[in-house]
């Protein structure tokens, strides 16, 4: 009987020691829970910790959890499933000390679940599950969750770019420039959570540079901070940093269009490279996870690369057309409402003609003349300031080689004519 | 009187005879006349003209010849008695425009005749150009270096071919213009395909970069390729992708157009017309009616979508998104007074809107279905000029304009046709003007979500107010254009945000210090002096995040930028560029503050006519003051380029350029300290067919 109670109680001992070896290796997270937006996608940087040798298998959305046992933690109840994280926002990688950097991409259609379900009387807080397992098989699944909360996705949601579009300022996917040629301006359209500054760098991969990977072209936030070193660099062109209100749309401005090379024929990349910036709500605390020491910032995480924009130039021209630039007036000047109207550029030897225009503030043309190769001036008329509806009136020129074709052209100038 | 005098009193009488029809107020202002060899019919493009003066110009007299807008007086060569242009490189121009003739003296242009030309087109065009470029570039990494063995790139030495073959043409003929372009891309290494990033192993080599072809004439218009369509700002705006449009316009105040466009913008020989995928495929209509005979007097328009699209991302886009459908119809009204003082703009939309079955999204398991939602939009637009032109001093006028904006779009509304932020209620007022040549603008908005009131989610509200105001103070002190350059343009913009959760929701998990309640300034001053070969900017910029909700009473930002820029042109083929920028960042709650300093340079110097040199080099140096965390980052980039000479119609291009790139990062919190260096010759050779 003694021997009984003694076997009882080493056995309870026994559970109890394996029990509270379970709760310590339970896998942790940070942050346990975040907001995010009602109405549209969202994406959160997640640390894991603990790992102890369990390897991460599908992310999971839903309205419920229940009891993952005999396996551990909390899984997704099936009768709620908003969605699985989908193979092409798969971004987490092992991180930290026993840890794994997860980038939860949370599409609209998800949210949009989660809302009418809520919309229908259920909590409007959903999860997103992750579940881990043992590679030998030996132990069970884990099951670990973090908390959505639903809001409007501004202040208080971590700040994640969710849609970013660059384009030149024309209508043509790909750019198509002659040697020479001044590109038009490119932005980027970015749509957004939270709140936060989006600062970085604009780069141009030139002709018979290696182009970047996808991971080259991951925003820094969305790298475990020891990968955050290792991405390729290019040739650096303009640096940004732009305050982002929490009010979801904003257009970065590229880099000032005389800035990008148009003197190599072939195939150029510009490249927004993103840095990590401070934003407390995309804080991941890696002691909090169990994984590590430090804050980790995530300001402008991405469940995506950032998309080059290219551009192809060609034509043969000399060298010295890529310097052809406008003089006088200068930018904004304004022109006397009576006199002469001189315009001056500088010279190309190369030019066989030039050719100036001037278009009014509509961008109507009202006036082009065609120059003998050694002028470098043009005396507009004087009834030209009775062509322009409004004061407004920009010019540019352009060098023509021996066939009539554009060798190189300057940038649009803009100036007023003063009231008379 | 004999013969030769008789002769010389009828070419007077002629040319006296010519001026006065050619003169514009039909009789002769003074002496001088001209006479052209014009016939009454049409000349070919290569016709040349001949003008024929009355008498010798004075000294400070010369004559100015236009065809239509195209001034050509400098082409012309002088004769013994007037003046000829025979067409080389500028042919004239087809189809009928007036040449006219100027007599300039000094500053003063004076219209002495104007007589119509007709001039004939090839092909029964009036313009046939076909504009062929094929370019074909050899480039090669002949060394590179690395530094540990974890910077290695992926390829250490290689030789890639990469070309482009692009094609334009303009055809006119009457009304009729045809103009096309297109561009086909190629290169020999897969990975550098165009398509590389979505369709890997499957890229082709050579692909179809863009195309577009565009056909107008009788009111009718048709484009083939990528094409834009849409104007209503909640339905479908400025959507672009490969497709087609056609519009219409049976009478000078009605105006149908339709679109059938890819969902999203694409490249490449597949799906060449856009519309092959009936799952990612965008159909559009509009009518748009001018009711006054004022155009843009009062103008209303429908439009109608019906769009799916496939969880793909466009071209040049990175997105997080679904599988979609939707299909909605939306009106607009726009109408101004006609001196522009008052103007309206409202519109509404209905759509409905779904996400169809993704197993990219439910990997085999049954998901809580989506319900198909019908939701609306609305928008209103009201602006009135308090004063519009309004004399101020002798020289300058005043412009002072209020607004009022409006929307609101429903919880879960949605359309594939234009992003639209849902679940928004806004009101904005602004006020804009310019006084004697300064800029301002104050705007207040107000808006929140949550629209629905559902108890469990968050409910926001946003209060923002900017100013703004732009200084030319060249133009505002009247400096005359040779100080000019040293006077500024002189911006500024005040931006403030204040954003707060309105309580704190049930059974949506939330508790005190989840809710927002933040205010953030933004504020940003420019000056900016430009010269004909120098320039110069500075930017400031500071903003902080003031978090004041529980637990996050800490949590602030403070950011300032100072930026400089500068740009000297010394000489006509040497230019020089430079920027230097500090940007301080301070964050309170953890007493951290970061500095990144940068400089940037680039210069370009045209050493001999077909040879140039460029460098360019940046630095940037970020450290934070409790020396936690350091990182220095430098590019180089030196290049030597060319002509190829002795190659006739074929330009040829080389160049050989050094590059490198540095890297050293440590950061003492998380144990991290890598440095890595990478550098690289390059070299290439670039021949261009068709373009010389």
């Amino acid at each position: 009987m003694r021997m009984r109670r003694y076997a009882i109680a080493a056995l309870t001992v026994v559970c109890a020691m394996l029990t509270a070896a379970d709760a310590v290796a339970q896998i942790q997270r940070h942050p346990t829970g975040v907001n995010v937006n009602a109405n549209g996608p969202t994406t959160v940087f997640i640390t894991y910790g603990n790992l102890q040798g369990m390897i991460p298998v599908e992310g999971t959305w839903c309205g419920e959890v229940v009891s993952a046992a005999p396996d551990i933690g909390d899984r997704c109840d099936p009768a709620t499933i908003f969605g699985n994280l989908p193979e092409r926002y798969f971004l987490g990688r092992a991180s930290g000390q026993d840890g794994f950097t997860d980038i939860m991409s949370i599409p609209q259609s998800v949210a949009r679940r989660a809302y009418q379900a809520a919309e229908a009387g259920s909590s409007s807080a959903f999860f997103y599950v992750r579940r881990f397992i043992d590679p030998d098989g030996l132990r069970p699944d884990e099951f670990v969750s973090v908390t959505c909360r639903m809001t409007g996705g501004g202040a208080r949601v971590p700040f994640s770019l969710i849609d970013v579009q660059i384009a030149f300022d024309t209508e043509e996917p790909v750019g198509s420039f002659e040697s020479g040629e001044m590109p038009p301006p490119i932005k980027a359209s970015i749509t957004y959570n939270g709140t936060g500054r989006l600062k970085g760098r604009w780069e141009v991969v030139l002709p018979g540079e290696e182009p970047p990977t996808d991971e080259d072209l991951l925003t820094e936030a969305t790298l475990p901070v020891e990968l955050r070193g290792t991405q390729r660099r290019y040739t650096e062109i303009a640096r940004f940093n732009e305050f982002l209100p929490p009010t979801g749309e904003f257009e970065l401005q590229g880099p000032d269009p005389e800035s990008l090379p148009t003197d190599l024929h072939g195939l150029y990349l510009i490249l927004l490279r993103i840095e990590a910036g401070d934003d407390k709500e995309g804080e991941s605390n890696l002691e909090a996870a169990g994984a590590g020491a430090g804050v980790v910032r995530s300001a402008a995480v991405a469940g995506f690369p950032m998309p080059p924009l290219r551009y192809y130039v060609g034509g043969g021209i000399e060298a010295e057309a890529a310097a052809f630039r406008l003089l006088e007036p200068r930018e904004g000047a304004t022109l006397p409402a009576t006199g002469p109207l001189p315009f001056h550029w500088t010279r190309v030897d190369a030019a066989a003609l030039y050719r100036i225009e001037f278009e009014n503030g509509e961008r109507d043309r009202v006036l082009e003349a065609f120059l003998e190769p050694g002028v470098t001036a043009y005396g507009a008329p004087d009834w030209l300031r009775d062509r322009l509806p409004t004061p407004n009136l920009r010019w540019r020129v352009s060098a023509l080689d021996a066939a009539g074709d554009v060798i190189a052209t300057t940038p649009w100038r803009g100036n007023v004519i003063e009231n008379p | 009187m004999g013969r030769a005098s008789t002769g010389r009193w009828l070419t007077s009488l002629f040319v006296l005879a010519s001026s006065l029809s050619l003169t514009q107020d039909g009789r002769a202002q003074d002496e001088f006349a001209v006479s052209t060899n014009l016939p009454s019919d049409f000349v070919p493009r290569e016709f040349a003209l001949e003008l024929t003066f009355n008498r010798p110009l004075e000294s400070n007299e010369r004559v100015a010849v236009l065809v239509g807008d195209i001034d050509l007086s400098d082409l012309f060569v002088a004769t013994s008695d007037g003046t000829t242009y025979t067409p080389g490189l500028v042919p004239l121009p087809s189809g009928q425009n007036d040449l006219t003739v100027y007599l300039v003296s000094g500053d003063v242009w004076r219209e002495v005749a104007r007589e119509p030309l007709r001039v004939l087109t090839p092909l029964g065009f009036e313009q046939a150009d076909w504009d062929p470029r094929l370019d074909v570039g050899l480039d090669a990494r002949v060394d590179e270096g690395h530094d540990p063995d974890a910077a290695a790139p992926r390829r250490e030495t290689y030789e890639d071919v990469e070309g482009r073959f692009d094609l334009t043409s303009t055809h006119v003929r009457g009304d009729l213009q045809i103009t096309s372009r297109a561009t086909v891309v190629g290169v020999n290494k897969r990975e550098q395909a165009l398509r590389f990033g979505t369709e890997q192993r499957d890229a082709p080599k050579i692909d179809l970069s863009s195309y577009t072809i565009d056909v107008r004439g009788a009111g009718l218009g048709l484009a083939l390729g990528h094409v834009a369509f849409g104007s209503h700002r909640h339905l479908v705006n400025g959507m672009s992708s490969r497709g087609t449009t056609i519009s219409f316009a049976p009478s000078s105040r009605v105006d149908l157009s339709f679109a059938a466009m890819n969902g999203n913008p694409i490249v490449g020989w597949d799906n060449f017309a856009g519309i092959d995928n009936g799952d990612n495929l965008m159909l559009g209509g509009s009518i748009g009616v001018e009711a006054l005979e004022r155009p843009g007097g009062l103008r209303f328009e429908v439009t109608l979508l019906d769009a799916s699209k496939l969880p793909r991302a466009g071209f040049n886009q990175g997105v997080v998104n679904d599988a979609e459908e939707s299909r909605g119809a939306g009106f607009h009204l726009a109408a101004t007074t006609a001196d522009r003082s008052f103007r309206f703009e409202g519109g509404f939309s209905r759509s409905r809107y779904d996400n169809p079955d993704d197993p990219l999204l439910s990997q085999g398991a049954d998901l809580v279905p989506v319900e198909e939602e019908t939701k609306n939009a609305r928008y209103l637009d009201v602006n009135y000029a308090l004063i519009q032109n309004a004399q101020v001093g002798t020289t300058k006028t005043a412009t002072v304009s209020v607004g009022f904006r409006h929307h609101r779009v429903d919880p879960l509304y949605n359309t594939i046709g234009t992003y639209v932020r849902s679940d928004d209620l806004e009101n904005r007022f602004e006020v804009r003007g310019a006084i004697a040549d300064i800029g301002f603008g104050v705007d207040h908005t107000r808006s929140e979500d949550n629209l629905d009131e559902i108890p469990s989610i968050l409910t926001s509200k946003t209060r923002r107010t900017s100013a703004e105001a732009s200084l030319p103070l060249a133009r505002i002190f009247d400096a005359p254009i040779e100080r000019a350059t040293w006077i500024p343009d002189v911006r500024y913009r005040y931006d403030r945000t204040k954003q707060f959760g309105d309580g704190i929701p049930e059974d949506g998990g939330f508790n005190a210090s989840h809710i927002p309640d933040q205010i953030s300034v933004n504020q940003t001053a420019s000056a900016d002096w430009r010269g004909a070969r120098a320039s110069f900017g500075y930017q400031l910029n500071h903003s902080s995040q003031d978090n004041r909700q529980e637990g996050r009473e800490n949590a602030d930002f403070n950011n300032l930028v100072n930026r400089f820029s500068v740009g000297v042109q010394p000489h006509d083929r040497v230019s020089l560029n430079g920027q230097v920028s500090f940007e301080r960042r301070e964050a309170e709650e953890r007493d951290e503050v970061v500095n990144t300093d940068r400089i940037g340079m680039q210069l370009n110097w045209t050493v001999f006519r077909q040879t140039a040199v460029s460098l360019s080099w940046a630095i940037t140096h970020t450290e934070d003051e409790d020396n936690l965390s350091e990182r220095d980052d430098t590019t180089v980039d030196a290049q030597w380029s060319g002509m190829i000479p002795y190659l006739g119609t074929v330009g040829g291009q080389y160049f050989i350029r050094y590059g490198r790139t540095t890297a050293d990062v440590i950061d003492r919190t998380f144990d991290l300290d890598d440095e890595r260096e990478n550098w690289n010759v390059d070299m290439g050779l670039n021949l261009s067919f068709f373009g010389q």
